[in-house]
């Protein structure tokens, strides 16, 4: 078993199709055989034991005269038979009680069966025709006198000769017909299977990272399928790892420069370069921004993994009108201080299934990006209503808003459209990733909508809770 | 058996143990066969194809008997006290030696392989052992020992006595001779040419003349009884009795011969050598015997045995028989001889 399990695809085809193939022939063979045996054989026994019957009944008791003799031997020459008749009481076996060693036509056996007027098949070595016959003996009988019999029999080689050249264009047939299914076989064995050894190699190379090679797909079969799907699972994987060294570089740069920060501030205040008491504070501030900057970037990093994960939501049906509420009377004070108005429109009958906790951190960091990102005296508006049996949350401000280009990156990890600005801002590039993941979750969607200098609309649908009605 | 008490339950039980165990052993050393009373007057078939002996009550014609041994016996012989049976055969290697008035064995008497007949001689004290492989004439007791061999040329095939002259006469089966035995000498003192494959010889002592027939060899199926002088052993005559003579017997003053080739039986007048009357019988005869009144032929083919007329030379009765009647004999009741 191991020793199979362990042959090549190619060697197992190539084998299974050769077995069949000599089975197939084989089979056939046994067929002529049987057909031979049971058919030909049969029906030429059935032949002799008609012609034999027909001539039998001409013979009407009595002893066996000449006419009889000579019907028999008219017959004998006109038919394919050799025909015998045999009247010598011990050819017919009568003597023998007293010749114990006279071989005669017929042995006791036979000519006990011949007596009960049962006919005799005789297949194979006659010793009396000194050869191979087939044939039948046919009593003649007078009451319970066995008179005589009739013999009819063919030589087995005339009947045999047929049968070899069948035997030997079968074979032969065969045997070629084997060879050449057997080479041309494997040829196309080996066409078939080329494709999956490339795959092999190709799949060896991307293991050890070289996603440069593809595999070639020439035909459309299952195989060339199965190349397409492993060129399509290359080139994801190759992407995927494209997408990780970003992000490993983004990490190390988010990381990088708020550290760097960190140190030269620190070193120009343990240095005593900066005197006055004004500047130490403002630098302190900036190590403490640029500190809780990389809290922050820790926690949404982690964050993020743990939604890219298997994250457990813990769902339950709640009021979305309510939390929306509550989370703006949060932000009452900032937006007090820059001056925004904040409209807002909520649908107080809406109830949605989802993480309370995880949807109100999609609305804080939605509100903050629009508090982030707009003027002093802007407005922010929040709608929250049923559309097409969901629950449609649209969050729009009227800042500075995102260019076309930019529009398409956003939720990409640590994409900010105007970097150096939005540092200042304090942002990280991770707030609408997480909100992105947190939507895809719940099995909502999200949608953006902005135009430079006017402002941006997010729209969030959510599905509704349904009543068992 | 509960209400019995316990005593006789074990004495019971005890005497049917014992007397299974008799029977089984009995069983296992002699096989009892029907006993064939004295005073019927019995005819005996040796079945061939089935080693079975019939016994047909002459009297009635009705079957009485069929032993069946599991030995390969082809032909039997009766004593003089006619009661002992000895059965025999080509592939024997001893006699065996039955009772008919108890249907039990009661001796084996071993002899070389090869018997191919047994003949009482005409005294009655000596059985005469023809052994055709041997090519030995034995002269045995009627207890079984042998007190004499004489060798003859090569298969002897049967026996007969020339009474007149103190001779036996041994017809060969191979070789086409016939020999005779001087009964002082115990000499071969003639051989006589005659056809291949001779099976049986009549001394018809009325013409001095020793009549034989048998299949004939190879390809040629003999035709006719060859007639002999008993005088030189001169060929003097053939009587044509198609085909294959094989048995030969006088009764009243005629000769009868059973050929099995053409199933004929045909009676012949000795002197003129005639053919008076000739009848077909049978399926394959090989055995044929005179009792008291009757000619008794065995069917072979047809397993049964006719009772023929001898006068009329008609068919009176068939009889069915074991499988390949081969061999007869004809016992008389007690007192009739
Ligand atoms: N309402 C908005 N108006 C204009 N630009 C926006 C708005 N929301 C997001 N952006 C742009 O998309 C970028 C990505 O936003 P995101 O919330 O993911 O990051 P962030 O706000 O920079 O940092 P974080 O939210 O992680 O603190 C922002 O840097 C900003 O350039
Ligand atoms: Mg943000």
């Amino acid at each position: 078993m191991k020793r199979i399990k362990a042959l090549s695809l190619q060697k197992k085809l190539w084998l299974t199709i050769s077995l069949f193939l000599g089975a197939a022939v084989l089979f056939s063979y046994m067929m002529i055989v049987y057909i031979y045996e049971n058919i030909y054989i049969a029906n030429i026994e059935q032949n002799l034991l008609s012609e034999g019957m027909n001539l039998a009944k001409q013979y009407e008791g009595g002893p066996i005269d000449e006419s009889f003799k000579q019907k028999v031997e008219w017959l004998s020459e006109i038919s394919n038979a050799e025909i015998v008749l045999v009247n010598n009481p011990r050819e017919l076996s009568a003597c023998l009680p007293f010749e114990i060693d006279h071989h005669s036509i017929i042995n006791e056996k036979e000519r006990e069966q011949l007596l009960e007027g049962k006919t005799i098949t005789k297949k194979g070595y006659e010793q009396t025709f000194a050869r191979n016959i087939l044939g039948i003996i046919i009593p003649l009988l007078d009451k319970h006198r066995l008179m005589g019999i009739l013999y009819l029999y063919i030589p087995l080689a005339s009947i045999e000769e047929v049968f070899q050249q069948i035997q030997i264009f079968v074979l032969s047939g065969g045997a070629i017909f084997l060879f050449v299914t057997v080479f041309v076989g494997r040829k196309i064995i080996i066409h078939l299977t080329n494709p999956l050894k490339h795959m092999e190699h190709v799949a060896y190379k991307v293991s050890q990272g070289d996603f440069s090679e593809k595999v070639a797909v020439f035909t459309e079969d299952e195989i060339g399928q199965l190349a397409k799907a492993f060129n399509q699972m290359s080139s994801a994987l190759a992407e995927e790892d494209q997408r990780k060294k970003e992000f490993l570089a983004n990490v190390s740069h988010e990381l990088r420069t708020p550290l760097s920060y960190v140190k030269g501030y620190s070193e120009a205040l343990l240095d005593g370069v900066v005197r006055e008491e004004e500047q130490k504070q403002k630098y302190l501030k900036l190590i403490h921004r640029e500190a809780s900057r990389m809290q922050r970037l820790v926690r949404d990093l982690l964050d993020l993994a743990q939604l890219e994960g298997t994250y457990p939501l813990h769902q339950t049906p709640f009021s979305i009108a309510q939390l929306a509420e509550e989370t703006i009377e949060k932000y009452e004070p900032f937006l007090h201080e820059k001056n925004i108005h904040i409209e807002m429109n909520v649908d107080h009958d809406l109830i949605v299934v989802g993480d309370p906790d995880r949807i109100e951190q999609v609305l804080q960091n939605l509100i903050d990006n629009a508090l982030r990102y707009t003027e002093d005296g802007g407005t922010i508006r929040l709608e929250i209503a049923e559309k097409q049996g969901k629950c449609q949350m649209v969050i729009a401000d009227t800042g500075k808003g995102i260019s076309p280009h930019d529009l398409e990156r956003l939720g990409e990890r640590f994409f900010r459209a105007d970097r150096s600005r939005s540092r200042e801002h304090g942002g990280t590039g991770l707030g609408l990733a997480i909100v992105k993941q947190i939507i895809k979750l719940h099995n909502g969607s999200i949608h953006f909508e902005s135009e430079l200098g006017k402002g941006t609309t997010v729209s969030i649908l959510l599905p509704l809770y349904q009543e068992i009605r | 058996m509960l209400l019995i008490e316990g005593g006789k339950a074990v004495s019971i039980r005890f005497l049917s143990i014992v007397l299974t165990l008799i029977l089984f052993l009995q069983g296992c050393t002699t096989q009892t066969y029907e006993p064939i009373e004295r005073d019927v007057p019995i005819l005996g078939v040796v079945n061939l194809k089935e080693h079975s002996l019939s016994f047909i009550n002459h009297i009635t014609k009705q079957p009485l008997a069929k032993w069946s041994m599991d030995e390969p016996f082809t032909k039997v012989q009766l004593l003089p006290d006619h009661d002992t049976l000895l059965l025999y055969g080509q592939e024997m290697e001893h006699i065996s030696v039955y009772k008919l008035s108890s249907g039990k064995k009661i001796a084996d008497w071993p002899v070389t392989k090869g018997i191919a007949h047994i003949a009482l001689s005409h005294d009655n004290n000596h059985l005469l052992l023809v052994n055709e492989k041997n090519a030995t004439i034995s002269i045995m007791t009627l207890k079984g020992k042998i007190v004499d061999e004489i060798h003859v040329p090569p298969s002897p095939f049967s026996i007969v006595e020339d009474v007149n002259h103190k001779r036996w006469i041994v017809i060969h089966f191979k070789g086409g001779i016939i020999s005779v035995i001087d009964q002082k000498t115990k000499k071969v003192i003639q051989t006589i040419n005659t056809f291949e494959s001779a099976v049986s010889g009549l001394v018809v002592t009325k013409t001095n003349e020793l009549w034989v027939g048998g299949h004939g060899g190879g390809e040629t199926m003999q035709q006719d009884v060859c007639i002999y002088s008993l005088n030189n052993g001169q060929l003097l005559e053939k009587v044509r009795t198609e085909t294959m003579p094989i048995q030969l017997l006088q009764m009243n003053d005629f000769i009868y011969v059973l050929s099995h080739g053409t199933n004929m039986l045909y009676k012949i007048e000795p002197v003129s050598k005639k053919r008076v009357r000739s009848i077909e019988i049978g399926a394959n005869p090989f055995a044929m015997i005179k009792t008291d009144q009757e000619i008794v032929v065995a069917s072979y083919d047809s397993s049964e045995i006719i009772y023929v007329d001898p006068t009329a030379l008609t068919m009176k009765q068939k009889i069915k028989v074991g499988k390949g009647p081969f061999y007869l004999f004809f016992r008389p009741a007690e007192g009739k001889r």
